[in-house]
């Protein structure tokens, strides 16, 4: 028998290990069990339900969850009658197969993609040879400041100590962008709640002003999405209190 | 079961409250509309029951949509270290829900929700990774092959089952005494549950440079080490 036949009888459950729920028990603290510190498996299990239940997301995840999670919203009727939803990797996948077995299957388009290079390289030439010299661009235009393209999202408001609890975030325009994905957070990252919004600005519902308490710290952010959202570009996390 | 009884009881009473019934109130006969109480308000637990209890489709549908929509992070975040990648992970966690949602009338109320979530998420996920690193690894060499060579075994034929488990029982006891919490975990989902390392790097939120990896060839050189000083003591 090879090794990793072993290891895997030696990792394979036993009548001793624990259920679900003596799992779930455990990360209460509510109960001890000493099956859990002799048994590796049990002790993985557990790692992964913490990892499960954490509301705590890593700094690269936020916008990542936000967009699968508007995702998912979008889909949900699809999800629950069971119809084949949208799969976004599939689906690119069949969109260039398609493409692909077009210009070379044996059918009567092999010469679309011989004819179609041709006409672009007559078309960039007659562009190259044609075209008047653009003239340099220049960050500096007639002595102004230096203009830059912000890499960045601004969030307008709330921001910092509020006297009222808001009803709507705002925030600037990105440009290219097509939509925003805009998350609330718990100071510690767990997220409150998530909408896309083709606006610059978006109300609150009731049920999340109803968590921002006095003295309670509240966090956003805003990523850029394109047309095919992708993520563009996200914002600095702002902070707002509302200070009684 | 009662558990189940006692939450349908006092789901019973939510559900009149939610659906803002009049009651009047002691002697002074000051009818009261009972406020409704938010979807958001309920437990997990409560929208399930009220899911199963109530016959109107609309209603019971938006019992489930509340359900999962607060779970959504929780599937994003879970399917998303397994992936890495937004759109793989998007559509993992679809199945997860909607293998959730064809099953949801078989939750017992034993544990949370969320831990009832877990095992389809679980379960889903790991045989994905295990599928994908199949066919990635197809070609390649085995490394568990001869991970164990150094663990003395007493058995002279190791094809029964019996010497089987003899063999697993040593693993087991020599992985216990010599590797730490994580490189266990690492072990475990690599070896047994064919994880890939880097999906597993991202599961437990290893944030050293060589992630899993680097835990997996700690965990082989002390269990080489472990196993060196057995043989010793087994000589001597």
């Amino acid at each position: 028998m090879s090794d990793r036949e072993t290891l895997k009888s030696a990792f394979a459950a036993t009548p001793q290990c624990l259920t679900p729920d003596q799992l779930e028990a455990l990360l209460e603290g509510s109960h001890s069990n000493p099956h859990l510190a002799e048994c590796p498996r049990c002790q993985t299990e557990l790692a992964m339900l913490k990892s499960f239940e954490s509301g705590a997301p890593l700094p690269d995840e936020g916008a990542a969850v936000a967009w699968i999670s508007s995702h998912l919203d979008r889909q949900l009727t699809n999800i629950k009658s069971g119809k084949s939803a949208l799969r976004s990797v599939g689906k690119k996948a069949e969109l260039k197969e398609s493409w692909w077995a077009k210009m070379f299957g044996t059918g009567g388009m092999r010469w679309v993609l011989p004819v179609a290079a041709v006409a672009a390289i007559g078309v960039a030439s007659a562009v190259l040879l044609h075209s008047p010299k653009a003239p340099e661009l220049q960050a500096n235009a007639g002595g102004q400041p230096a203009i830059y393209r912000s890499q960045e999202v601004h969030l307008v408001s709330p921001i910092g100590a509020i006297k009222a609890v808001p009803e709507e975030l705002r925030w600037q325009a990105y440009a290219g962008a097509a939509s925003y994905q805009v998350v609330v957070m718990e100071v510690d990252h767990s997220q409150l709640w998530s909408i896309e919004s083709k606006e610059l600005t978006t109300n609150i519902p009731a049920s999340v002003r109803a968590k921002i308490l006095p003295g309670k710290t509240i966090l956003w952010q805003v990523t850029a999405l394109d047309a095919e959202s992708r993520v563009l570009v996200t914002s600095q996390v702002q902070r707002f209190v509302f200070d009684q | 079961m009662a558990m189940m009884d006692a939450l349908m009881v006092g789901y019973a009473a939510t559900r009149g409250r939610f659906a803002g019934q009049a009651a009047s109130a002691g002697p002074g006969n000051c009818d009261a509309i009972i406020q409704p109480m938010p979807l958001e308000q309920l437990l997990d637990e409560e929208l399930v029951a009220l899911y199963r209890s109530t016959a109107e489709l609309a209603e019971r549908e938006r019992y489930v949509d509340e359900l999962f929509r607060r779970n959504y992070s929780k599937v994003a975040r879970w399917c998303l270290r397994f992936t890495g990648d937004r759109e793989s992970a998007a559509d993992l966690a679809q199945d997860i829900f909607a293998k959730a949602y064809q099953s949801l009338t078989s939750f017992q109320s034993q544990s949370k929700f969320s831990t009832w979530l877990f095992v389809i998420a679980r379960n889903h996920c790991l045989n994905a990774a295990r599928s994908n690193s199949r066919q990635a690894t197809e070609l390649g060499v085995d490394d568990g092959d001869d991970l164990l060579l150094e663990i003395p075994d007493s058995a002279p034929t190791p094809y029964t089952a019996a010497e089987r488990a003899s063999s697993a029982r040593q693993v087991h006891a020599l992985l216990d005494e010599a590797l730490d919490e994580t490189e266990k975990a690492v072990f475990v989902l690599h070896y047994a549950e064919e994880v890939p390392l880097d999906t597993i790097s991202r599961l437990l939120r290893l944030e050293n440079q060589s992630g899993a990896k680097a835990y997996i060839v700690s965990a082989k050189r002390k269990l080489a080490r472990l196993a060196q000083l057995r043989k010793v003591r087994g000589q001597s």
